[in-house]
């Protein structure tokens, strides 16, 4: 070690500069959507066309003349430093310096990670940040240059993001998190930041009107691919310690640099012309990169020339790249197809097909087999007469005779399935967890291993039959989770749209289960706030439109359940004979659980109380009951939040035009006027609305209960004018009175 | 002997990742820096016998062929320099000729059958003094290196000589290849033929037309330098190469590499022209370099070896719907079979495509064709 | 008395033992029983050897081959310095040396070919040895198949069928008359050879010219196997200038005498004839033909070549123990080696 850094220190022949070019990997991704093949090692190290992605990360690097790498690594940062120490890189000559960093557990974003470089010190300059699953083969160098050469005339453009081209439907353009760039066309800066999930689905982008005010040639970019390549000066890890909200580099930090008052900081964009860059953030990009590494679009990082791995390729017609060093056995009988790579000492027996896939080292693929769009690693072998499509299945895996493996499956290490398993589409497999008997401290945190124990409590209720007999694999159930956060692109159903095997045709059919209640409603509150700004359509497709529709139903069904809870939880209330204070609570606890629109709430509300009123003969003491329920109950209403008294009429109006107590409607109006729920102003603005009248209703008994109960509104408010001239009258006299 | 490798394996390195990454453009550029490379390794290396000498060479030369299998001029600057190596021990230990011929041991029918390969000239003596170089030495196992290293010095600088001067050499006898007043073709932008072409501007007034070469369009840049050279140049999209033949006088082509049998690895586009000259018996003629000659026969069998590049340049990336279902193909090079050319020009000399194979014997040792 | 002929026949027992390899064996063994006292009658003696040994054979070709070669290497051995005892003993010695050397070199054309083979169907004609090795050899590393054309009169190509798929490489024997049929079917031609001459063209059982031609017009690469002790100077202008060539070859029958007499005059070409290998086709009534128009399996033997001569243009590469060398440059290592 000491030699190397002495023969590197002396023997500079490449840069002048006194600065050496550094750069930071981020190699742990915080999301988990490689389960369950990173149950036991790092998304980094998995293989991408037999060579570990952290590999073609550092061959991006050392192509823009990188000379000091820092690895962030938090899970299993062992492993990591072992494939370090490993690598060619950790050879003389090899041009770049790598230095494993080992963050804490607490390290949960990469937020936190770039406040662990802040308070290390380890950044001296201007440098280039990644995720450990890049593969490049832009000049970033070209970049930084450009970089440093603006922050030469501005010293407050802090960061540089690169992105690249590529039009709306790229295979290789993540669906699943596809933002909106708002960028200006001369100088490059970036504006605006919206991060946009493919689901829930965004309708309306919101671009502040500062934005276009200060810039004349604005551009609203939908269609670029965010490589993950930022050059960021060395300001940027104290930003990240100023602020410990910021989690995400994007959707936090970026989103709130560009809209924060305070900090005055510009944020710039570099359009890779030439070169490619993309992330491997989902098991579909995954698909995507590999086959686009295959067509030598990431040339000349390609198997058969600048290839990190250790094997040699060679490349033959129609993109085929069999193994040249350890060759690969092939039987003449076999067919392989376009844009396919066999690895090493691997064998392939009669009949067998293998289309558009990836084999890794060291497996045997069996008789007959057909292997199509699938990712196979190292030493699995597939028996005789077996299926497997567009699917990644990991290392050492036995797939017995006669197995099918459907699209979207992840198949973890060691797993074996069996003679004739039919696994159904999207299924994920992994062995039974074992808990490592003695690693040096505990690389994996206490909630994955929950996790993968609730799996395993689980297995009782999974069919393994179709398995085969011989299995021993556990089924990942695929079930949405009870705290899905939609403002976050991990949110169950947008993971949808970033798995491997997953087309367009079969996301419709998820739309209609309860969980898309919520949608509705947050596409409503969005409309709502976003009334305030202007509004700007972003280039959303047209289907959105037609599924909007889809989703009312949904929701509506939904809205039952929801009121039935709220029922159950005022019923309670007005039994027990809870304040007022506890009531809103608790309400306001049910709605944030259910993640229910106000207004919905108020309407339950409304409803119970108006129906808790009970209907009696007479009608003064109808007139007592009344005001007692409201008394009792009226400042509910307000209490849970959002005071919009015309609302509440409104409401009011509604419910009682299809309620048995209709005729109660204008002593429940006055009862709210007397207990200061609704004002006198708010019943004239409600009685001005043209929905009070009921006309948007189609005939029938609803619509004249509404005209009826407008009426009723009418007479009121004649007696509140009555009561006002009167008054009014009284205070002249009194003035009078008074001169 | 360890030690000394680990010190010149950085130069080395530094080299073999950069040919790797392909941040070396030309195959000259690479001949030159192989030199660099070579030279400090021979002044740094330490051996007491020649045997080891060609052994870390031939070392060297694999890690870097190894590097970059498609960059031909790095293993062909190798191979020359073992050569002019051996030569210079040769005369430095007085062996007048390749074959120990007298004493009867060494002579056998296979070593007389052998004597069918042209043979090299004996070069002459550069140095009278016979130094008395004695071999593993075993007290003092520096002296044989020691003396041997400035001659060894002497022997790459004239490669690299060679090499510096490639391109008015190869342009020297330009003037008579072209004669007034003819149409002559081209494609792409080889430095050799693009000095050629303004050599023979000064005594001669022809036209060139320059072929665009898509679908890295260096046509247009050739067109560009040559017109601001003086000649009259047109510059034709690759399409019309067919039709406007009949009207070209002679076609001459730049080369990457120059096989053994006399065929050669250029540019794409130039198999195009090569068999529409052929077509209409219109004369090809290549210029290169003489480190572009490759004894290397087989190269073309293999599909990878017209390197196959990046299909960006061809169609865009950002087409995304045909990205998923089209593949791109683009190759860089292509292979032109010996039928098809004339002649070679080269810094040593004017040859026929079959003669290629005796100049290949003469320049390079056999025993190095397989590093 | 030394019968240059047994020697000759006694080494070719050993079937991997080439025609020329046999003669210096046999030259060797010449110079052992000689009793020539001077350099000058031993090479004499040689010579005169080799003369007898070329004209018991219908085909002299290789032999000549392995004569001359040995004849130039002892015209131009260095003997001063030794007595003519010491001499034989050497030029025994470099002989015996050489054979045994001269069985590696079929293992180095294998594996300098199989560099040139890629997976696909390959088209061979007859039966050589070398040709064999080197198919074998590829079969271990690459997806071949082979086609054989039987190789009539001969018929030697069913020999190589039958030992390639005892090897279990795919293989089908083709009539001579469907090379044409077959050549779109082909990837590259490989054929042996009995001698390569000056000229850069090839020698080779009959039939190989044929293939040549139609490879040519098929655009196919055709090659031909050849070890060194192969080169002859030959330079032979048409089909007819080679030594195997007699008038009796594609003679015509003349219509009032029965052909019979031809066939039977001459008893002692015959005994050359029957040391080769048997063939296969041929009926066994070779004496007495029934009746006077029928043609026997043997006359056609008989009034046809063996061998014939292929152009050197038709040929791509010539594959040798010292290297791969161009038709032209066959010409060249020829006058290097005996004109040096």
């Amino acid at each position: 070690m000491a030699s190397k850094n002495a023969a590197s220190g002396k023997e500079k022949l490449i840069d002048e500069e006194q600065e050496i070019l550094q750069a930071v990997v981020l190699a742990d991704s915080w999301n988990r959507r490689f389960r369950p093949l990173t149950t036991k090692k790092p998304r980094c190290l998995l293989p991408i066309c037999n060579a570990p992605l952290l590999d073609w990360t550092f061959e991006s690097l050392a192509l823009a003349g990188v000379q000091e790498v820092f690895v962030i690594c938090r899970s299993y940062s062992e492993q990591i430093k072992d494939a370090i120490k490993k690598s060619k890189w950790s050879r003389t000559g090899s041009g770049m310096k790598i230095v494993p960093i080992m963050t804490a557990k607490e390290t949960y974003s990469a937020g936190d990670a770039m406040r662990d470089i802040y308070t290390r010190g380890l950044v001296t300059g201007d440098f280039i940040l990644v995720q450990g699953d890049l593969v490049s083969n832009i000049q970033i160098d070209e970049v930084v240059r450009v970089h440093k050469e603006r922050r030469k005339t501005n010293k407050d453009a802090i960061l540089t993001m690169v992105v690249k081209e590529a039009g709306v439907q790229h295979r290789t353009r993540s669906r699943g998190d596809s933002p909106i760039f708002v960028v200006d066309s001369e100088t490059s800066e970036c504006l605006h930041y919206e991060p946009s999930f493919a689901f829930p689905k965004k309708q309306h982008a919101n671009i502040p009107r500062e934005v276009l005010a200060e810039h004349k040639e604005v551009e609203i970019r939908y269609d670029l691919i965010d490589c993950g390549i930022d050059v960021c000066s060395f300001e940027v890890p104290s930003l990240f310690q100023d602020n410990f909200d910021y989690l995400d580099m994007r959707r936090d930090f970026v989103h709130g640099v560009l809209t924060s008052d305070l900090l005055m900081k510009n944020i710039h964009v570099f359009v890779a012309k030439d070169g490619y860059a993309a992330r491997v953030q989902d098991t579909r990009s995954y698909e995507s990169i590999s086959k686009d590494i295959l067509s030598r679009w990431t040339f000349p990082l390609v198997p058969d020339d600048n290839y990190p791995g250790s094997e040699r390729y060679q490349h033959t017609g129609g993109n085929q790249y069999v193994a040249k060093t350890h060759p690969a056995t092939i039987s003449r009988t076999a067919k392989i197809g376009r844009n396919t790579l066999i690895g090493a000492s691997t064998r392939i027996h009669d009949n067998a097909e293998i289309i558009a896939s990836v084999i890794g080292p060291n497996c045997t693929i069996g008789a007959g087999s057909v292997i199509e769009n699938a990712y196979i690693f190292e030493g699995t072998t597939v028996g005789a007469e077996c299926r497997v499509t567009r699917s990644i299945v990991g290392s050492g895996v036995e797939i017995r005779d006669g197995s099918t493996v459907e699209r979207g499956s992840l198949i973890g290490d060691g797993v074996v399935i069996g003679p004739g398993a039919k696994l159904k589409p999207f299924e994920r497999l992994s062995v039974p967890w074992k808990a490592p008997a003695s690693t040096a401290g505990s690389d994996e945190d206490e909630d994955e291993d929950s996790d993968i124990e609730d799996i395993e409590a689980s297995q009782d209720t999974v069919d393994k039959a179709s398995l085969g007999p011989e299995s021993n694999a556990i089924v990942w159930i695929d079930k949405p989770p009870e705290d899905d956060d939609l403002d976050s692109p991990e949110n169950y159903n947008n993971l949808k749209y970033m798995r491997l095997g997953e087309d367009d045709v079969t996301l419709d059919v998820h739309h209609s289960d309860k969980d898309t209640e919520s949608v509705v409603s947050e596409e409503q509150q969005l409309q709502d706030s976003s009334d305030e700004e202007d509004n700007y359509d972003d280039h959303t497709d047209a289907e959105s439109v037609v599924s909007l529709s889809k989703d009312t139903q949904g929701g509506l069904m939904a809205d039952k359940e929801f009121r039935s809870e709220v029922n159950q939880s005022l019923e309670r209330a007005f039994a027990e004979g809870h304040s007022v204070d506890n009531a809103a609570v608790e309400l306001k606890t049910l709605r944030m659980a259910s993640n229910v629109p106000l207004i919905r709430v108020k309407e339950a509300v409304v409803a119970a109380i108006v129906e808790k009123i009970p209907v009696l003969e007479g009608a003064a003491e109808q007139r007592t009951e009344v005001n007692k329920t409201i008394a009792r109950w009226g400042q509910l209403i307000n209490k849970i939040g959002g005071v919009d008294p015309v609302e509440t009429i409104s409401l009011l109006q509604r419910h009682i035009s299809t309620s048995a107590r209709m005729s109660l409607f204008g002593q429940i109006l006055a009862a709210f006027y007397q207990s200061d729920v609704v004002e006198e102003d708010d019943i004239r603005a409600w009685h001005s609305l043209s929905t009070s009248q009921g006309i948007d209703l189609p005939l029938g008994e609803e619509r004249e209960n509404m005209g009826k109960a407008w009426i009723v509104g009418a007479l009121m408010i004649h007696q509140l004018d009555q009561q006002s001239d009167s008054e009014e009258e009284e205070s002249d006299e009194d003035e009078e009175a008074s001169d | 002997m360890q030690a000394e490798r680990g010190q010149h394996h950085r130069s080395v390195e530094v080299l073999a990742s950069k040919l790797r990454r392909r941040q070396i453009v030309g195959s000259r550029t690479a001949a030159l820096e192989t030199l660099v490379v070579l030279r400090q390794v021979v002044s740094r290396a330490r051996f007491s016998n020649f045997e080891q000498l060609v052994e870390i060479i031939r070392g060297v030369g694999r890690r870097l062929v190894e590097a970059q299998p498609k960059e031909h001029s790095v293993g062909n600057t190798v191979r020359k320099v073992l050569h002019h190596i051996r030569e210079e021990y040769q005369t430095a230990v007085g062996q007048t000729g390749p074959q120990a011929g007298t004493s009867t041991s060494g002579f056998s029918i296979s070593k007389f059958v052998l004597q069918g390969q042209p043979r090299r000239h004996v070069p002459a003596q550069k140095t009278e003094v016979k130094t008395t170089l004695k071999e593993d030495d075993p007290e003092d196992p520096d002296s044989f290196s020691k003396g041997l290293k400035p001659v060894l010095m002497e022997a790459i600088q004239d490669v690299l000589d060679e090499l510096e001067t490639v391109y008015d050499n190869v342009s020297k006898n330009a003037r008579d290849h072209i004669h007034p007043d003819e149409i002559i073709l081209t494609l792409g932008r080889s430095k050799t033929v693009e000095t050629f072409l303004k050599t023979a501007a000064h005594n001669r007034h022809y036209t060139v037309i320059v072929a665009e070469t898509g679908p890295s369009y260096d046509g247009r840049e050739m067109a560009k330098s040559l017109s601001s050279a003086g000649i009259s140049t047109f510059l034709v999209p690759d399409s019309s190469i067919f039709s406007l033949m009949s009207r070209v006088n002679k076609v001459i082509l730049g080369a990457h590499v120059i096989l053994a049998n006399g065929g050669m690895f250029a540019i794409t586009g130039s198999l195009i022209a090569a068999t529409a000259a052929k077509a209409h018996s219109t004369p090809v003629v290549v210029c290169a370099g003489q480190f572009k000659l490759t004894p290397l026969w087989n190269l073309y069998h293999e599909y990878g070896a017209v390197d196959f590049g990046n299909p960006s340049d061809v169609l865009g990336f950002n087409e995304g719907e045909l990205v998923n279902k089209v593949d791109v193909v683009n190759p860089y090079y292509d292979y032109v079979a010996p039928e098809f050319i004339d002649a070679y020009i080269t810094n040593d000399g004017d040859h026929p495509p079959s003669s290629i194979y005796r100049l290949l014997k003469e320049t390079y040792d056999d025993e190095d064709n397989e590093l | 008395m030394f019968d240059i002929h047994q020697a000759f026949r006694r080494s070719l027992q050993n079937p991997e033992i080439a025609y020329p390899l046999a003669a210096i064996i046999a030259l060797t063994e010449l110079i052992e029983n000689s009793d020539a006292g001077t350099m000058f009658e031993l090479v004499n003696a040689i010579r005169q050897g080799a003369e007898t040994l070329k004209s018991k054979l219908e085909n002299p070709i290789g032999v000549d081959a392995g004569c001359e070669l040995f004849i130039a290497f002892v015209t131009l051995f260095h003997h001063e310095s030794l007595t003519l005892t010491d001499l034989k003993r050497e030029l025994i010695r470099q002989g015996q040396k050489y054979a045994e050397e001269a069985m590696t070199y079929r293992k180095k054309i294998a594996e300098l070919t199989v560099g040139f083979i890629k997976d696909g169907s390959i088209l061979t004609h007859s039966h050589s040895r070398v040709v064999m090795q080197t198919l074998l050899l590829a079969h271990q590393h690459k997806r071949i198949s082979v086609f054989v054309t039987e190789a009539r009169p001969r018929g030697l190509g069913l020999k190589t069928a039958e030992a390639l798929i005892a090897a279990g490489v795919p293989c089908t024997v083709v009539l001579d008359s469907a090379v044409a049929y077959v050549m779109d079917k082909v990837d590259f031609v490989l054929v042996g050879s009995e001698a390569v001459v000056e000229s850069g063209g090839l020698v080779n059982a009959v039939g190989s010219n044929q293939i040549a031609i139609i490879a040519r017009a098929a655009k196919k690469p055709f090659y031909a196997l050849a070890e060194s002790y192969k080169f002859h100077r030959l330079f032979p202008l048409s089909q007819y200038d080679l030594p195997s060539h007699n008038s009796k070859i594609l003679s015509f029958s003349s219509p009032s005498r029965p052909t019979r007499s031809a066939s039977i005059s001459r008893p002692a070409e015959d005994t050359t004839t029957a040391s080769d290998p048997p063939t296969a086709s041929a009926s066994t009534n070779d004496t007495e033909p029934t009746s006077s128009t029928s043609i026997t399996q043997q006359q056609i033997c008989k009034t046809n070549p063996h061998v014939d001569y292929t152009r050197p243009d038709l040929i791509s590469l010539v594959f040798s123990d010292v290297g791969s060398l161009t038709p032209e440059g066959v010409s060249q290592y020829l006058v290097g080696m005996f004109a040096g």
